[in-house]
């Protein structure tokens, strides 16, 4: 019985492996992977390419592997099946009906899901083992933009944003447990989350959402993202010869570079692809006949072909073969390129002249690298630049083995794009190093992007990224991780959003059971969400998503916990404009509340301020606390060596804390070694250091070595890159995002040591902008209705205005100073109302 | 003095305001000319969508994004509207200015401008 059930298993073995091996038993000289995505509007093309390929078919030499997604609506031919499938393509003359067995049903299959081209991959290599490997991702392709709205809906784990120090572990409560649920009165939300809500459940590591992708899937309504290829492609553990992108717009420095140890040999289109992409009958056929090719050879053979089918068809586009191991020489040219141009410092017209005439494509922020480098000898004598022009040119030549194009308009076009926007239509992220694209990590050139764009105003081109971050201090707050907060109590928080994809993310801790109310007053249509993540996804508990009106609530009782508060719109034409939110209710606790920063600093955090000292320049943050003492337990913040001249030996840092107006307290100094890179800790909570209210947390640099603070490498404490020489007003600033991180200890109620200060209430009158230009709103609450006095004097104590505001209206009100009468300099402004006088010092720019 | 020229002033329409079914009876009588329409972008979503026999089959690029009238849908290529997303992205009110273009005797629209409507 035994023997006989042996037997059976054996037969089972052989049958299955007849069924799924490759038909010939030895190691082939290419198999030729393609990932089609066909779930979206183009099944009818990919139809047709897998059609194209059966007219070639696989050999004992060359293996022509398929995994193939179809969508439901755009092609019912051959079946209809809509699922996702496996391929060995096998030869047939029909060039309408596809052939080939399916080796393997998937069933429906996320393609823009990066474990998924893994998958693939091994697959590939373990059943059709070769000497070389290529693999073509078949799809629409995409340029730098926003990550798209929905990608990855349900379908991702929330990571938790856990370095450095855990954060999550440091705070004293967790969510609410399961026999304890949330009670609130919010709506829940019933319709679909809006696209900018859903794009936080996937970014939750603070990467940012704007990366070169390729492969949409309909159906799963999700992408493959840049750092998503090389990251699939890495996990699978198979070097690859050659890169394929059979989709629009890759061509691309910005997403060849991170394939540079991963592949030999990228071929890509930088315009958009007809839609039949590349011609795969003529391609294979040529690889079938010679299977001894090289990768380079087969890059060119692509390349080609696809010129010869579209020089008949007459269709402007654009490919190229680039060898992988020359890019980097291609990145260190470009470096050196622009180096020479703003070392130079007079040829930022120039610059704008190259890049409006440079070729460009679809995208017109992409140009073409090398004509970029071949303009700007004609207009520049500089011997440098020229120097490095030329030097640039010559890597771009040497990188790109074999190029095609077809149209006038891309004369120049030599194979390699790169992003080269004015400043109007700069994507602000594009520099953000958290995104994951290690081009620029490594490189220079979103620096140089915004160097230019300072230097080229009075050329029609304004000097800042059209995202204008003074109208929303908070930003970028787009995910959990990158989350503004906590929120307090009766705090005015003015936002923005910039599009109905951005989405406002503040954090809220609730350290006992509260009746709280959060309030968003909108010019129009905004929406407003309570969430929570549960370690793997988020919940909405609570929304408010009334149409049209001007005032979102949500209120009820809510148990102790960490939440967030999302503000989000779906209609782009109702955003950027400010929204004012608000919370009230949060019960304090006898705990002591341990803050951790690490999930609330960016972008200034919320403010950012520089100013120059004896010792040296230096950077700071400003925090803000409930106005209470907060003992300050550790401190830690990131370096980096910008100019990769090693920082020890020249320079030392500084950490010092400071008041909101800058003064320093003495007590907070510390002199620290000249680290190494990366984060660098201080221990502080053995000393019993105890700030209050808002203060500030520095580091400083007296040395030349020019190391960067934070991941915002275009912002180091080279003296000349942050130091203000006409400082006057006690502190300077520049915008950036700095990481200066710390683990702040407080009691909400009730002080561990020491005498409470004297409390005036300050949250429930607001300035804001604090430090003001043109106007500072002054937000005050009325419990009830009644006359306001407000009295502003300088620091001399003139009386600047005096006013009483009679009968205001209970509830939010604002009064409006205006600054242009004024001189710079500090103000304190008395805000009397209910029998109180609030203080607040104001700063006038 | 204020010259009371008002009806004179402004750049005149040089757009046609048509829609597809309109293009698609009589197709050449629009080629060449820019054509201004009223509806929706639809991405590259467009299974539900019902083309015109003169303009299926005129996808020009694999970038091209449909626009639908809400009677008909037509590709458009060229370029593509900034801000809105082609991959996922629900349908958006929109004006729509293109050129009328043709191909393998079918025709398509050649992407001028569009504005996003409230």
């Amino acid at each position: 019985m035994k023997k006989r059930l042996l037997f059976l298993a054996g037969c089972y073995l052989a049958i299955w492996f007849f069924l799924t091996a490759p038909s010939y038993a030895q190691v082939a000289e290419w198999t030729f992977m393609v990932y089609i995505d066909a779930d979206n509007n183009l099944e009818p093309f990919g139809i047709t390419d897998l059609n194209e390929m059966e007219m070639v078919g696989s050999t004992a030499d060359v293996n022509i592997v398929v995994q193939m997604d179809r969508a439901p609506g755009y092609d019912n031919s051959n079946g209809d099946w809509r699922t996702t499938r496996r391929f060995l393509v096998q030869q047939d003359n029909d060039d309408n009906t596809l052939s080939s067995p399916s080796l393997q049903d998937l069933g429906e299959v996320n393609m823009g899901d990066p474990a998924t081209l893994t998958s693939f991959i091994q697959w590939a290599e373990m059943n059709y083992p070769a000497n070389n490997y290529a693999l073509v991702l078949w799809d629409h392709g995409g340029g730098w933009q926003k990550k798209k709205a929905g990608a990855g809906m349900g379908k991702k784990a929330l990571v938790p944003y856990r370095d450095p120090g855990n954060a999550f572990k440091s705070l004293p409560f967790g969510g609410p447990s399961a026999g304890n649920p949330i009670r609130l009165t919010g709506v829940p939300s019933t319709k679909q989350f809006p696209k900018s809500l859903q794009q936080i459940q996937r970014n939750t590591t603070g990467r940012y959402d704007i990366l070169k992708n390729v492969c949409s899937d309909e159906t799963d309504g999700d992408i493959l993202y840049n750092h998503e290829v090389s990251g699939a492609i890495s996990s699978s553990g198979v070097h690859l010869s050659l890169i394929g992108f059979d989709a629009c717009l890759m061509a691309m420095i910005e997403n060849a570079f991170p394939l540079r140890n991963l592949g030999d040999v990228m071929v890509a289109a930088e315009e958009t692809e007809p839609a039949p992409g590349w011609p795969y009958e003529t391609i294979l056929t040529e690889l079938i006949n010679t299977p001894s090719m090289t990768p380079a050879d087969l890059g060119s053979t692509i390349v080609e072909k696809y010129g010869l089918y579209y020089d008949a068809a007459a269709d402007p586009t654009t490919l190229a073969a680039i060898d992988l191991s020359l890019i980097s020489n291609v990145a260190q040219a470009l470096d050196e390129f622009a180096d020479a141009i703003t070392a130079n410092g007079n040829l930022w017209d120039a610059v704008d002249q190259i890049r409006q005439q440079a070729d460009k494509y679809y995208i017109p922020e992409h140009k073409d690298l090398w004509h970029v480098a071949d303009l700007m000898p004609q207009i520049s004598t500089d011997n440098n630049v020229v120097t490095a022009a030329n030097d640039l040119k010559a890597a771009v030549s040497s990188c790109v083995i074999d190029y095609y194009s077809y149209s006038p308009d891309y004369d120049n076009s030599r194979g390699l794009a790169i992003y080269f926007p004015d400043a109007t239509n700069y994507n602000a992220h594009y520099g953000e190093v958290s995104n994951g694209i290690d081009f620029m990590q490594q490189n220079g050139w979103d620096e140089f992007l915004i160097s230019y764009f300072d230097g080229a105003q009075g050329n029609g081109e304004p000097g800042d990224p059209v995202i204008d971050y003074g109208k929303d201090i908070y930003e970028p707050n787009n995910n959990l991780a990158l989350s503004y907060g906590p929120l307090k109590n009766d705090i005015y928080y003015l936002g923005y959003l910039i599009d109905d994809k951005d989405v406002d993310i503040f954090r809220l801790e609730i350290p006992a059971v509260s009746d709280i109310s959060i309030g968003l007053e909108v010019p129009a249509d905004f929406d407003l969400y309570l969430i929570q993540p549960d370690g793997i996804d988020y919940n909405v508990l609570a929304s408010s998503e009334e149409y049209g009106t001007i005032v979102e609530e949500i209120s009820g009782t809510i148990d102790p916990g960490v939440y967030y508060v999302a503000v989000t719109t779906y209609d782009n034409n109702v955003s950027q404009s400010n929204y004012t939110l608000y919370v009230n209710g949060i019960e304090p606790s006898g705990e002591p509340v341990v803050y951790n920063t690490a999930l609330s600093y960016d972008f200034g955090d919320p403010g950012y301020y520089i100013w120059g000292t004896a010792m040296g320049d230096a950077a700071a943050c400003l925090y803000q606390l409930p106005s209470v003492p907060a003992k300050l337990n550790k401190v830690y913040f990131n370096i980096q060596d910008l100019d990769a001249g090693g920082l020890g030996g020249d320079g030392t840092f500084y950490l010092f804390a400071a008041d909101y107006y800058g003064s320093l307290l003495e007590d907070t100094i510390r002199q620290l070694t000249p680290p190494d890179t990366g984060w660098i800790y201080v221990d502080l909570s053995e000393e019993n250091i105890f700030l209050f209210g808002d203060f500030l947390l520095s580091v400083m640099y007296d040395g030349f070595n020019t190391p960067g603070l934070g991941y915002d490498t275009t912002k180091s404490f080279g003296n000349n890159l942050f130091f203000s020489t006409d400082y006057e007003g006690g502190y300077d600033e520049d915008p950036g995002t700095y990481f200066i991180r710390a683990e702040i200890e407080y009691y909400v109620s009730g002080l561990s040591t020491g005498t409470p200060p004297e409390i005036l209430e300050p949250d429930r009158v607001v300035a804001f902008p604090n430090p003001f230009g043109d106007n500072a709103d002054l937000k005050y609450t009325m419990k009830r209705s009644g006359d306001v006095e407000i009295f502003i004097t300088d620091m001399q104590g003139r009386t600047v205005t005096r006013e009483v505001l009679r009968n205001q209206p209970s509830g939010l009100n604002t009064y409006r100073l205006i600054g242009k009468d004024l001189s710079p300099g500090i103000y304190l402004v008395q805000l009397t109302m209910d029998g109180t006088v609030y203080q607040k010092k104001l700063i006038h720019r | 003095m204020v010259a009371a020229c008002n009806a004179y002033e402004g750049t005149p329409l040089s757009e046609t305001i048509t829609n597809l079914s309109s293009i698609a009876r009589k197709p050449a009588k629009f080629e060449g000319k820019t054509v201004q329409l009223d509806g929706h972008y639809l991405g590259w979503k467009h299974a539900s969508c019902n083309f015109p026999k003169t303009f299926s089959s005129t996808q020009i690029t694999r970038s091209d994004w449909v626009f639908s009238d809400g009677k008909r849908c037509c590709f458009v290529t060229g370029s593509a509207p900034q801000g809105l997303d082609p991959a996922t992205a629900s349908p958006v009110a929109v004006r729509l200015t293109a050129v009328v273009k043709q191909k393998n005797a079918k025709f398509y629209l050649e992407f001028v401008k569009v504005v996003v409507q409230n």
